[in-house]
């Protein structure tokens, strides 16, 4: 949510620290403050407001209200005195047909107005928040919509048939204008306000073109209501339309919020639009079952024990005044009708500890305890792994999505990713051939490779074990101790078996110690090249002093970084006829670019470049 | 530098090794590992879990659901109800699991990834405990004399007080890098004291007993402790990725 910091400061007398700051303390106190940026004269923050504060944090006077504890200053009151205004003897009528949809409906009469255009200082508030300026009755519903959260409506009273308001469900294709032109289809689940002719408004979402307020409006009636939360959120989905209101109304809003509303709207109103000849209507209060008042009760010993930090009974107190939460010794806190959220005991312990500061609070280690019971599963999971890994296979995850399977999804992401895997080994299969591709590039004889993963059937999960190996001789089934059934005998020298039902022969283990070293590994990944790589061999006969390292670092020196892999792969001693013994190293060598694909002309140049160096060294011969 | 004497040596996945490290950490710290279901049902994965029935995360969005009803569990939360289900307090478990959120993929998002959820459940746990198990945690996950952790106020159904854990950078230990966007913390975790309604849902009493838990995901983890680019490697299979841990 955007908040202007002009905005903000008009709510409280002593000036405002810094932008900066004021992120600082918000962001350790209430709500993350994402960035913030200089609009004018103005700044502009834009602020995470927390979910379960949605219903009354959304606004500006509750971030400044939150401001107001941490700087410990009293905010302003919204309306500096209570001014009269003459009475109008036109009254509103309104009839809610289910107030499960609309809790609670508010409305009234304003006669004798002009519409025209905002004044400077309210065209500068909407337009901090990247708000259009329409005219000064639709900017001061907006104005207090951003001000407090409760989102507000007006219609031309004139435009309106009778002066009957019907809060209703729509009748199967109903039609409505709404106020940016298009026209919107009704149904039988979205509420409307409506009057004898026809809806009026998509109630909490958008308004109609026919009761719009205009240049030539003379009479308003003002609407504060509060509307059913979850079924505006599926109107809103359904039809496709998402507005500053719909947003409110969706996170559940206080009823009680129409009351200041009200009030702040008929004040403005009057104020930019009115005149002596102004008139305002009683106003109509539908509201059949009030919310009731909570109390929650909290002890100082709650506190401790929840946050593990003592914080004294006066300092408590302290807190709870600063918030505006009242109490009576015990304590027993009255939540404000607003505070949707404050509902238990802990929800007051948050509101403490986040004014205390959980920086004040120390981290502490749990008492020692008993010896934790090994989890068999991961236990024979790990001691695989290990044994594997010795034997040359690495581990891979692979995705648990396939393309066929018993257990179907509903919204899978793609369309050969419909089902729930059955098995591993197809997906290990595929694995197999793609790495062998790059098999010199890894500098590996054979591609080995495993998984320990879930497959997933009507009669349940099972965890499952598949390994795989690109040559044929790997005996899978030897390197598994423990014995075991592959359950595909037909996949080429691929080896699955239910590692579940392995286990539960398996005896319980006491301890993980032998299986878990913590050493901590300090690796950086490197980001490797998909261009293709090229792979040359190169074979030396040497002084049998020299050492397969030596012969190596030299030909290192002639090679740039393009030289990312290499491998020796035979080494044999020969004796001459000549008397002479001599050793052949032969190696193969991968190189590969980072920014392009190599060509096979480049490294032969390069190969011709290192067997020109070898061979000038005395008594080698690049064979 | 191998020769055709030398076996070729294995790699076991980043993420198991960092799942193997923090199962160390936390068996020291009387942490028992515990496993559940990746299949689960609306109610242990919301309703039970405080999740209300008009959440935003429960639209199709962001589950997958499955057409007998069921869905793919997008956190490993409901394992804290099957435990407290079947065991009385005192509890101490961490439990590493596959998690599945319908998202579109790229360089940090997947739909299948990992979490690890933790929860300790006894007679006088608090807020203190929390941060004192999460510095532990990391402090020897990162092999360092000291991490400082923040705790912002934030908001999870099932935790109350929920906050966001920043870690202090283990890169330039708060000098300013770009792993830490040169703000010296890393935000990577949510955590909270356990809400009541879910101590009671797991059959556990709520004014007797507190509880902690919280919830890494293990790939970010990783991706920051080893430099990884992209979470889309841990699940591709490919040894030019796997086979440099």
């Amino acid at each position: 949510m955007k908040v202007s910091y002009n905005w903000l400061q008009s709510y409280i007398s002593k000036p405002l620290p810094e932008p900066a700051e004021i992120a600082r303390l918000l962001t350790f106190h209430s709500f993350e403050v994402e960035g913030f940026e200089k609009v004018g004269s103005d700044w502009v923050f834009d602020i995470a407001i927390l979910p379960n504060r949605a219903h009354d944090a959304l606004s500006h006077w509750s971030v400044a209200w939150e401001l107001g504890v941490l700087l410990e200053q009293k905010l302003n009151p919204l309306i500096k005195e209570e001014t009269s205004f003459n009475p109008s003897d036109r009254s509103l009528e309104v009839e809610v047909e289910d107030s499960k949809f609309c809790p609670r409906y508010t409305g009234r009469i304003v006669e004798n107005v002009t519409v025209g255009e905002s004044p400077a200082w309210l065209k500068g508030h909407l337009a901090s928040i990247d708000q259009r300026s329409i005219n000064v009755a639709v900017d001061i519903a907006n104005h207090v919509m951003f001000s407090i959260g409760q989102p507000m409506h007006v219609f031309d009273a004139d435009k309106v048939e009778g002066e009957k308001i019907f809060i209703r469900m729509a009748k199967e294709g109903e039609r409505i204008t709404t106020l940016d032109g298009k026209q919107v289809e009704l149904s039988a689940t979205v509420l409307v306000i409506a009057d004898s002719a026809g809806p009026l408004a998509i109630a909490g979402i958008k308004g109609g073109t026919r009761a719009e307020v205009d240049g030539k409006t003379k009479n308003i009636i003002i609407e504060a209501a509060n509307f059913h939360g979850a079924n505006i959120r599926k109107t809103a989905k359904k039809l496709g339309i998402r507005t500053d209101a719909s947003i409110r109304f969706e996170h559940e809003l206080s009823a009680h919020l129409v009351e200041p509303a009200m009030k702040l709207m008929t004040r403005l109103l009057v104020e930019l639009c009115g005149s002596a000849d102004t008139k305002v209507g009683e106003i109509v209060d539908v509201y059949p079952n009030p919310e009731p008042k909570y109390e929650i009760s909290v002890t100082t010993k709650q506190v401790e024990r929840l946050l593990g930090v003592s914080i004294s009974a006066s300092k408590i107190e302290e807190i709870l005044n600063r918030i505006g939460l009242e109490w009576k010794p015990g304590y027993i806190v009255s939540v404000p009708p607003t505070r949707l959220d404050l509902r238990i005991t802990a929800d007051i312990i948050e509101e403490i500890g986040r004014f205390y500061g959980y920086d004040k609070i120390s981290g502490v280690l749990l008492p020692p305890s008993a010896k934790p019971k090994v989890l068999k599963s991961y236990y024979y999971s790990e001691e695989i792994r290990n044994k594997l890994a010795q034997e040359g296979f690495s581990e891979i995850y692979n995705y648990s999505f396939a393309s066929e399977g018993e257990i179907e999804l509903m919204n899978p992401l793609a369309e050969n990713r419909g089902f729930m895997r059955t098995e591993l080994a197809s997906g290990i299969s595929e694995r197999l051939a793609f790495n062998l591709h790059n098999k010199d590039l890894l500098g590996v004889d054979d591609v080995l490779i495993f998984e320990i993963g879930t497959i997933y059937l009507n009669s349940g999960e099972e965890l499952h074990c598949v390994l795989g190996s690109s040559n044929k001789k790997t005996a899978l089934p030897s390197l598994i101790p423990f014995p075991v059934k592959n359950l595909y005998e037909g996949i080429e020298n691929v080896l699955e078996f239910n590692f579940t039902a392995l286990i539960t022969d398996l005896p319980q283990p006491e301890s993980y110690t032998d299986l878990l070293p913590v050493e901590i590994t300090n690796i950086t990944y490197k980001p490797f090249s998909l261009l293709p790589f090229v792979a040359r061999d190169i074979a030396v006969f040497v002084p049998t002093e020299v050492l397969a390292e030596d012969l190596f670092n030299i030909i290192k020196n002639e090679t740039t970084d393009l030289l990312i892999n290499h491998k020796l792969f035979d080494v044999f001693t020969k004796t001459f006829p000549d008397g002479t013994k001599k050793t052949s190293y032969a190696f193969r060598l991968i190189f590969q670019a980072k920014d392009r694909t190599l060509t096979g002309e480049e490294v032969g140049v390069i190969m011709d470049k290192i067997t020109d160096l070898l061979n000038s060294h005395k008594g080698f011969q690049v064979r | 530098m191998q020769s055709d004497n030398v076996k070729q040596k294995g790699h076991i996945h980043p993420l198991s090794q960092v799942v193997r490290q923090a199962v160390g950490i936390f068996n020291d710290l009387g942490f028992e590992v515990a496993e559940g279901p990746e299949i689960e049902s609306e109610y242990y994965n919301f309703d039970a879990l405080n999740v209300p029935k008009d959440h935003p995360a429960r639209d199709m969005q962001d589950t997958f659901w499955l057409k007998n009803g069921s869905l793919l569990r997008t956190q490993t939360s409901p394992v804290q109800l099957h435990y407290m289900e079947d065991h009385k307090p005192p509890i101490r478990i961490i439990v590493p699991g596959k998690v599945f959120r319908s998202e579109a993929t790229d360089a940090t998002h997947e739909a299948q990834f990992y979490q690890l959820e933790g929860l300790a459940v006894d007679e006088n746990i608090s807020l203190a405990h929390l941060k004192g198990t999460i510095e532990e945690f990391l402090k020897r996950l990162f092999g360092k004399e000291e991490v400082k952790t923040r705790f912002r106020p934030s908001f999870f159904p099932f935790v109350e007080p929920g906050v966001e854990i920043d870690m202090s950078c283990f890169k330039c230990d708060q000098k300013g890098c770009n792993v830490c966007k040169y703000s010296g913390w890393i935000e990577f975790m949510g955590a909270g004291m356990v809400h009541p309604t879910v101590l009671k849902n797991g059959g556990i009493d709520p004014e007797k007993y507190t509880g902690l838990a919280f919830g890494v995901g293990l790939d970010r983890l990783s991706m920051l402790k080893y430099g990884i680019d992209d979470i889309r490697l841990f699940y591709g299979g490919d040894l030019r990725f796997i086979n440099q841990f």
